[in-house]
C-alpha cells in the first residue's frame, strides 16, 4: 500500500466516523417527520458516498429491526438517487441510483468485473462496513443486462460462522457502462437462536426424500443455516415474522425425471429443524439458483457465477461452545466506543 | 411464454409482438396504440426476450406507445406458482406496493427502476430466511423499456 492509498483509507474513514457521529449525536431522527432532509445528514451521506447530491426528500422507515431514514433527491447528472441511513449506528445500508445513458451504451459495457469488484470494494471502504470481520464472504459475481435501465456488475456477499450461513446478505452492484455503484444493500442480523444440532445432515436428507415422492432422488446440496420458523407475513415488508431456527437445507432433483430440453431440471427443497428434526418446509423449485445466474453469466461472460451454498465440514462440538459473530452494526458500534 | 420470446399467451388466443412478414394473420401487438398506456408490466418469462421472427413483447409495447413497460430476459416469475407463499406472489406484492406507497411502505412512490429492485431484495431476503435456498435470480432478469424513472402514483 503506497503513501496515497494510505492517505485515502484514512479520509474514508474520517469521513465514516463524521457520519456515525452525526447520526448519535442528534435525537433519533425515526421521531421526525417526513419532508425537507436534515442538512447535517444530507451532508454527511454525500461526503460517504464522495458525491454531490441534492437530497430534497427525507422519510422514516425501517429495515428489519431497525429503524432507518431514507433519503431521495439526484445526483449530479440528475439522476434519481436514494439513500437508506441506519439511525442507530449512522452507517449506510442501501444506495440505488438510477442510469440515464441507456440507450447511448457501447456494444460491451466500459469497465471489466475485475475493475467493477475494485468500485465495490472501495464503496464497502467509503461506507465503513467491516467487511473483513465478522465472517463475510464474497460469494458470487454475475452480470445483469436490464437493457436500457442499465447493465450491471453484482457482488454478492454472504456471512458464514463454522459453515453456517447466517441471516446476512449484502450486495452491490456497478453499473458496466458508466462505472458507478447503482445498488448496494446490507442486512446482517444478529443470531439469537443456539447453534445447537441434535439432527445430522443425512437424518434430514432421509427426511426429505422420503416426503419427496420422488423414484431416484439425487441430493443435490445441502446447507446449515440460521432462519426463521414461520409465523406469519409483515404485509408491508413481506418480511417472514417468527422466532430464529437452525435448519437443514436439503436440495434434491429426481434423475428419474427427464431434463426438459430448453429448460433445467426441476427439484425440490426440504427445510428440517436441526434441533428438532422437524421436517418444517417442503416446497417444489421453478428453476435451480444457477439457471439464470448461468444465463446472466453467458449474456456477459465477464463474471463467473460461484456455486452459492457450498457444502461445509462442521465441527459439532465446537460449535456448541462458540460465540456467533457481532453484526456489522453491533461492530460499528465498538469501534465507536473505543474512540 | 415462449422461450425464444416474441408471444404471450392469454386466456383464449396468442399473441405476438409483431407479424413475421407483412399481411400475416394472427394477433399481434403492432399496430395497436397503447398511447394511453402508462406502465405495463409482463410477470412471465421471456417477455423481454426477442424472437427474430415475432419480435419482442416489452419492447414492442413501447413501440406501440406506452411510456414504460417491463419483461424479463429468461425466467421471470412464473405464476403456475402461485401458492399463496410463493415468491412470485411476494415478487409482484413487492413490486406494486412500491410503486403504490413506497418501499418499506414510506408513503414515497418509487420509480419503475426502484420499484423493481426492492422486489428484488424483498424475494431474496425472504429466500435466505425462510432457508428456502432457491435464490430467485429470475427476479434480476428483467428489462425495462421506455421510461425508467416513471412512477404509476400521483395518478393521472
Amino acid at each position: 500500500m503506497n503513501r496515497r492509498q494510505v492517505l485515502t483509507l484514512a479520509w474514508h474513514g474520517a469521513i465514516a466516523a463524521l457520519l456515525l457521529s452525526l447520526a448519535g449525536a442528534r435525537p433519533p431522527l425515526a421521531a421526525q417527520q417526513a419532508g425537507a432532509p436534515q442538512a447535517s445528514l444530507a451532508a454527511a451521506v454525500s461526503e460517504v458516498l464522495g458525491e454531490e447530491f441534492h437530497w430534497t426528500e427525507q422519510r422514516p422507515g425501517r429495515r428489519h429491526d431497525r429503524a432507518v431514514v431514507w433519503l431521495y433527491g439526484e445526483d449530479a447528472e440528475g439522476t434519481d438517487v436514494s439513500a437508506v441511513v441506519d439511525l442507530q449506528t449512522g452507517l449506510l445500508v442501501g444506495f440505488s441510483r438510477g442510469w440515464m445513458g441507456g440507450l447511448m451504451r457501447g456494444k460491451e459495457p466500459a469497465i471489466t468485473a475485475e475493475e467493477a469488484l475494485k468500485r465495490a470494494d472501495g464503496f464497502l471502504a467509503r461506507v465503513g462496513v467491516p467487511i473483513r470481520e465478522g465472517g463475510w464472504r464474497l460469494e458470487s459475481s454475475r452480470f445483469f443486462d436490464h437493457g436500457t435501465a442499465g447493465r450491471d456488475y453484482e457482488f454478492d456477499w454472504s456471512k458464514y460462522f463454522h459453515g453456517i450461513l447466517l441471516l446476512a446478505d449484502m450486495w452491490v452492484r456497478v453499473n458496466g457502462d458508466s462505472g458507478l455503484v447503482s445498488y448496494y444493500h446490507l442486512w446482517d442480523e444478529p443470531v439469537v437462536v443456539p447453534l445447537v444440532v441434535r439432527v445430522p445432515a443425512t437424518e434430514a436428507v432421509r427426511l426429505v426424500v422420503r416426503r419427496s415422492g420422488m423414484t431416484a432422488p439425487v441430493v443435490e446440496r445441502v446447507v446449515l443455516g440460521v432462519g426463521r420458523r414461520y409465523v406469519a407475513d409483515d404485509p408491508l415488508t413481506g418480511r417472514v415474522v417468527g422466532p430464529q431456527m437452525l435448519g437443514w437445507s436439503v436440495w434434491l432433483r429426481d434423475a428419474a425425471v427427464p431434463v426438459p430440453r430448453d429448460r433445467p431440471p426441476l427439484g425440490l427443497i426440504g427445510v428440517v429443524d436441526a434441533r428438532t428434526g422437524e421436517l418444517v418446509r417442503i416446497r417444489s423449485l421453478p428453476q435451480p439458483p444457477s439457471a439464470a445466474g448461468e444465463r446472466a453469466g453467458s449474456r456477459g461472460a465477464r463474471a463467473k457465477t460461484a456455486k452459492r451454498l457450498v457444502p461445509a465440514k462442521f465441527n459439532l462440538a465446537r460449535l456448541r461452545n462458540a460465540k456467533p459473530p457481532p453484526t456489522v452494526f453491533q461492530l460499528v458500534q465498538q469501534r465507536r466506543s473505543r474512540r | 411464454m415462449a422461450p425464444s420470446g416474441g408471444a404471450i399467451v392469454s386466456a383464449t388466443r396468442l399473441i405476438h409482438a409483431r407479424r413475421p412478414q407483412p399481411g400475416a394473420t394472427g394477433n399481434f401487438l403492432e399496430g395497436l396504440n397503447l398511447r394511453n398506456l402508462l406502465l405495463a408490466v409482463y410477470g412471465a418469462c421471456y417477455s423481454a426476450t426477442t424472437d427474430p421472427m415475432y419480435g419482442n413483447i416489452a419492447q414492442q409495447t413501447v413501440i406501440q406507445g406506452a411510456r414504460t413497460a417491463v419483461g424479463f430476459d429468461g425466467y421471470g416469475p412464473g405464476f403456475d406458482q402461485n401458492d399463496p407463499g410463493s415468491l412470485h406472489r411476494w415478487w409482484s406484492n413487492a413490486l406494486w406496493q412500491a410503486l403504490a406507497v413506497g418501499p418499506d411502505g414510506n408513503g414515497s412512490p418509487a420509480t419503475i427502476q426502484d420499484a423493481l429492485e426492492h422486489a428484488v431484495r424483498v424475494v431474496r431476503e425472504r429466500s435466505q430466511t425462510l432457508l428456502m435456498q432457491d435464490n430467485p435470480w429470475w427476479s434480476e432478469n428483467y428489462q425495462i423499456f421506455g421510461d425508467k424513472t416513471v412512477r404509476i402514483v400521483p395518478a393521472r
